[in-house]
């Protein structure tokens, strides 16, 4: 696992996955979800840009496509890692304040008791788009 | 990179973060609170691009969401390849520019609604 006669997981044993606390985890999530995010925002940028490519009509069907169960699954991971990484930036922005740092492993738990709750209030239309009982990306319908 | 431009990339990381809540807060309230048509649509975007407000935001997001992301991918890169600063950042720049500008010129598209 780890070959390197030096490696500093071998001279700290703090930096083995199974050591992480909670201020390791909240950092790898926070990387996770950041450059999962850079992806989708790609994509995004891309499938919007449809109509530099083929015009309204391009842009039509692109839209048309993207209306399925694996598209809308994605969403629900978009949702969460949005939610995850904003909320954890603010946790992060409030250590370059001076506040809270002491804190810092109750302010993770936090951000995930916030996060889920968020969760909670968009679960349901996620999954009727991707269990296939909402009509369309809208909620309130 | 010398240090004190490490330090405006730290700051700059900082501001966009939370003019992104902001904008992200907008945008997500606009596409999904906002009652508009069933499906989305380019006549129904267009429509809604026409609102200055709303172009705003959608340029806001482009630029600032583009920079704040790319910055971050280079972050955690460098903490990878350290000695890699000067050919990744041109090659995020570059991306940058090129998404920036296709991107725009995408949502100059709707605006003109043709």
């Amino acid at each position: 696992m780890y070959p390197l006669k030096h490696s500093p997981v071998r001279a700290n044993p703090d930096l083995l996955p199974r050591h992480y606390r909670q201020g390791m985890w909240a950092w790898i999530l926070h990387r996770l979800t950041g450059l999962g995010i850079v992806l989708f925002l790609l994509m995004h940028i891309w499938e919007i840009s449809s109509v530099n490519r083929g015009g309204g009509a391009a842009f039509n069907e692109t839209m048309n496509a993207l209306r399925n169960p694996l598209a809308a699954f994605g969403e629900l991971v978009l949702f969460i890692a949005v939610l995850y990484h904003g909320i954890n930036g603010i946790r992060l922005i409030l250590f370059d304040l001076g506040i809270g740092v002491r804190r810092q492993r109750a302010l993770f738990w936090g951000v995930l008791v916030v996060s889920g709750a968020l969760l909670a209030l968009g679960l349901s239309a996620f999954l009727r788009l991707i269990f296939g009982t909402a009509p369309a990306l809208v909620p309130w319908r | 990179m010398s240090t004190r431009e490490g330090s405006w990339a730290w700051i700059l990381q900082r501001l966009t973060a939370v003019l992104l809540l902001a904008l992200l807060g907008a945008h997500f309230f606009v596409l999904h609170f906002v009652p508009s048509e069933t499906y989305i649509t380019f006549s129904g975007v267009a429509a809604r691009l026409q609102g200055v407000l709303f172009w705003v935001i959608d340029f806001g997001l482009l630029v600032i969401s583009l920079y704040h992301g790319l910055n971050g991918v280079r972050a955690v890169a460098l903490d990878y390849w350290p000695r890699v600063d000067r050919s990744l950042s041109l090659a995020l720049i570059i991306i940058g520019l090129v998404a920036t500008l296709y991107g725009g010129r995408a949502l100059t598209v709707f605006i003109r609604g043709m």
